[in-house]
């Protein structure tokens, strides 16, 4: 039953990996691995001593960090509140219809995002109506970026990631539930006492796994939505790399870039691995 | 049959008036050409003590594989050029058959880097600038072989072409090396970008088609009172080139590498940009410069010009033509290059280069013959291949009326309903390497008809603009290419962005000689340092 996850892994993360040696070369396409000048750590440094550099290790810290703080929560949230509905239609119907999103590809999402935030968009619209002086090109509103990016995050994911949560949410023994109403425990006395505790080994997990990836943000949304009035908050290190290490050819650079991430992000999933084991003795190993 | 054989004595007599420049063995070379591709059978017969160019064999034993990407526009008809007509006639001629292999469309250059990883490169590639560091790095990496050993005697059009004339020598030759095939322009053609505005809009107004900044000003704020749903302008200087050049010549800028007198100049770092944002960041306060203008995409435009929901933007002129053929109570016009004063000199037109280093093609290492491939190419530069590549297959696409090609209703009013745009890449060869006949005298949706045809060359004739600031196509070493390369990679997004917040005000203007100093630690000094030694060199050279 493993091999085919195996192989999956063998073949599209484990194989690449020898790979990434180009990062420390001056990598020619023609030539190829095996011909490519070798330049020990010049691709580092280059990145380091861009201009760019701290602005893209900021913006990405902030917005996963962002991220991690409103989109996180808002799956759990919304699992409880699911969880509390008696009518079976109508739940049935509200996590459908919150499952919707996740399955529109996210070049559409973005589309119906910039159409939303023109000047004579649906945002700008509500913004009118609640007595706003101007209408606003939303997006190239350089404050507003994060905002729209996670907002758009949270609608998009928030009913999708919370199947996780309603799953181990029904595991857990209603007779628990009987006993705290008999003890006379209210609604919020038995989600806090019962409810969040069933949950929390499901969500330590989870919250690793976010934390480890703290210095990755997707690219495609990031280039669907930014442009240069935006770039000082919206471009972040994968964005970065599409650009300079695939449009422009780049490999070795974008390589040496993207190992700076991955190490970051291995770092990252240690040591909070060891700071959740320590609070709540749920953790990844 | 009498009609053909009128017209291949006229090009032969072409042929021998033509290849006078390029010395009298090849001139002689090139005659026979071109008499032994008008008939097959009969060049076969005779001929046997100087040898034909064409075809080069008659048992289709010879196939190449042919790597281009399909335009955007011949894909709406065919998947593949192997139904080009006029690629069929070449293969007919030259007895070659050609493999073709495209990317998919819009990913060209991704595919190209891949097809160069993979090591397993096709006989001929399209597009060969796509090589990371230009095509000379291309040779010098060993992908694309060296032609010059192979032009005199396999194609000696092409060699007539490129020694004939000194501008076109200057820019094909690199390094005293031919890596490539390119689309060389017999003469310039008429500009092709212009600013768009509503000409029934004007004629509300009471105005005149706008000339100087302050015309334009007029028109933008005689649309905010009385066109309530319509933005006035949408100029984008972070897009493409030729608008940077339309709007930056009033500033006596362009908008890319451009020289002065000699002295390579940017207008990254030219004191004018200044002044330039000034107005524009005035226009975008005013009102005037849509807020939009920045998020928004260039279909986007043009679907907000042609429902009125603007009044001025840059596009090219044939692409707005053809659009406008499709609405209603829609009439527009394009304008000359905007300017200070009406009797400001401008510089800032087209550039002048001879050849279009885009489309050309390079000979990979991994061709077995060579020589077949060379004399291939050269097709596209015999008087046949010209007529061929330009207006398509004689009979079908055109008829030789009083010395001129006339296209044939297949080109123009096409019986399957073809567009004039998608007849241009399916019947006849639109890019790619050959003699370029200009789009105003060969291109269907130009010459459609006297309107579209006066359209394009409207305000071509202009007396107060010039070329004198184009830029050459340089040729830099592998050292050079990468360091410049490196310095305008991190200075090209700081400038973007610097620009755009210059004009929404997000930064303000007295900031610029912060600006300015950024762009000295960004190394920018150097970089123009390296393109005025390789513009000396090629003056030189």
């Amino acid at each position: 039953m493993a091999l085919p996850v195996v192989l999956w892994y063998l073949i599209f993360s484990y194989a690449p990996m020898p790979g990434l040696a180009i990062a420390f070369q001056d990598f020619n396409l023609y030539k190829g691995f095996t011909g490519s000048e070798w330049v020990g750590f010049e691709n580092f440094i280059r990145f380091f001593s861009s201009p760019y550099c701290w602005r893209l290790i900021r913006n990405t810290f902030v917005l996963s960090m962002y991220s991690i703080i409103f989109s996180f929560p808002t799956p759990i949230i919304f699992a409880l509140m699911v969880n509390e509905l008696q009518n079976r239609v109508f739940k049935k119907t509200v996590q459908t219809i919150s499952y919707m999103p996740h399955f529109i590809s996210t070049v559409v999402v973005c589309g119906m995002i910039c159409d939303f935030c023109r000047t004579d968009g649906l945002f700008n619209d509500i913004r009118m109506l609640f007595g706003a002086s101007e209408r606003l090109s939303l997006l190239s509103e350089v404050d507003l970026f994060r905002g729209i990016f996670i907002g758009s995050g949270i609608w998009q994911g928030m009913g999708w990631s919370s199947i996780i949560y309603l799953a181990t949410l029904s595991s857990i023994d209603p007779s628990l539930y009987d006993a705290a109403y008999i003890d006379g425990a209210g609604r919020f006395q038995r989600i806090w006492h019962i409810t969040l505790p069933g949950i929390i080994p499901v969500i330590a997990v989870q919250l690793i796994m976010r934390l480890g990836s703290v210095l990755s943000v997707g690219f495609e949304k990031i280039i669907l939505l930014y442009n240069p009035m935006t770039y000082e908050k919206a471009d972040v290190i994968s964005s970065y790399i599409y650009r300079y290490g695939l449009q422009q050819a780049n490999y070795s650079y974008g390589a040496a870039v993207g190992i700076f991430n991955s190490v970051v992000n291995i770092a990252c999933l240690v040591i909070f691995n060891r700071i959740v084991r320590n609070l709540t003795e749920s953790s990844l190993w | 049959m009498k009609k053909v054989y009128r017209v291949f004595a006229l090009l032969a007599a072409m042929a021998m008036l033509g290849g006078c420049g390029g010395g009298g063995e090849s001139s002689s070379e090139s005659e026979s050409s071109t008499a032994s591709s008008t008939d097959v059978s009969q060049a076969e017969s005779s001929e046997t003590a100087d040898a034909p160019l064409y075809p080069v064999v008659t048992d289709g034993s010879i196939t190449l594989e042919y790597w281009m990407p399909l335009d955007a526009t011949a894909a709406q008809v065919v998947s593949s050029y192997a139904e080009n007509t006029a690629y069929q006639k070449a293969q007919e001629v030259t007895g070659i058959n050609i493999e073709f292999i495209h990317p998919t469309v819009g990913e060209a250059q991704s595919q190209f880097n891949l097809l160069i990883v993979s090591g397993d490169l096709p006989d001929m590639i399209q597009y060969a600038a796509f090589y990371s560091g230009g095509v000379y790095q291309g040779y010098e990496d060993g992908a694309y072989v060296d032609l010059t050993p192979y032009l005199e005697e396999c194609a000696p059009d092409y060699y007539a072409l490129i020694n004939e004339d000194e501008d076109i020598h200057r820019e094909v030759y690199k390094n005293d090396k031919v890596i490539t095939f390119e689309r060389t322009n017999l003469e310039q053609d008429a500009p092709y970008y212009r600013p768009m505005v509503r000409s029934d809009w004007l004629e509300e107004f009471g105005m005149d088609v706008p000339r100087t900044l302050d015309d334009y000003e007029a028109y933008f704020q005689a649309i905010l009172d009385n066109k309530p749903d319509a933005d006035p302008a949408i100029i984008n200087l972070t897009g493409i080139e030729s608008e940077r050049d339309l709007w930056m010549g009033a500033y006596d800028m362009k908008g890319e590498w451009y020289v002065v007198d000699g002295v390579v100049t940017h207008y990254y770092d030219n004191p004018n940009l200044r002044d330039f944002l000034t107005k524009m960041n005035e226009w975008y306060e005013a009102g005037y410069i849509s807020r939009d203008f920045a998020a928004l995409t260039q279909e986007q435009i043009n679907t907000l010009f042609d429902s009125g929901q603007l009044g001025m933007y840059s596009q090219s002129v044939d692409n707005q033509y053809s659009r406008a053929q499709q609405l209603e109570n829609f009439s527009f016009t394009s304008c000359p290059n905007p300017r200070l004063t009406e009797d400001q000199k401008l510089h800032n037109g087209p550039s002048n280069n001879r050849v279009t280093a885009r489309y050309s093609t390079a000979i990979t290492s991994s061709c077995e013959n060579i020589e077949a491939a060379v004399k291939f190419l050269n097709y596209g530069y015999t008087d046949e291949g010209i007529l061929t590549y330009n207006y398509g297959v004689e009979g079908e696409a055109w008829n030789m009326v009083d010395g001129e090609p006339q296209y044939t209703d297949l080109m123009l009013n096409n019986p399957d309903g073809l567009t004039t745009s998608q007849v241009a890449y399916i019947y006849r060869v639109h890019f790619g390497p050959k003699a370029v006949v200009p789009d105003t005298k060969c291109l269907p949706g130009v010459i459609k008809d006297q309107e579209s045809l006066d359209f394009r060359l409207l305000w071509s004739d202009d007396p107060n603009i010039d070329s004198d600031y184009s830029m050459p196509v340089l040729t830099l070493t592998a050292e050079e290419t990468q360091e410049r390369a490196d310095i305008i990679a991190e200075v090209s997004p700081y400038v973007s962005e610097m620009m755009m917040k210059f004009i929404t005000g997000a930064e303000s203007l007295d900031n610029f000689d912060t600006y300015l100093e950024t762009l000295n630690s960004l190394n920018f000094p150097r970089a123009k340092e390296i393109t005025q030694a390789a513009y000396d060199r090629y003056m030189e050279g």
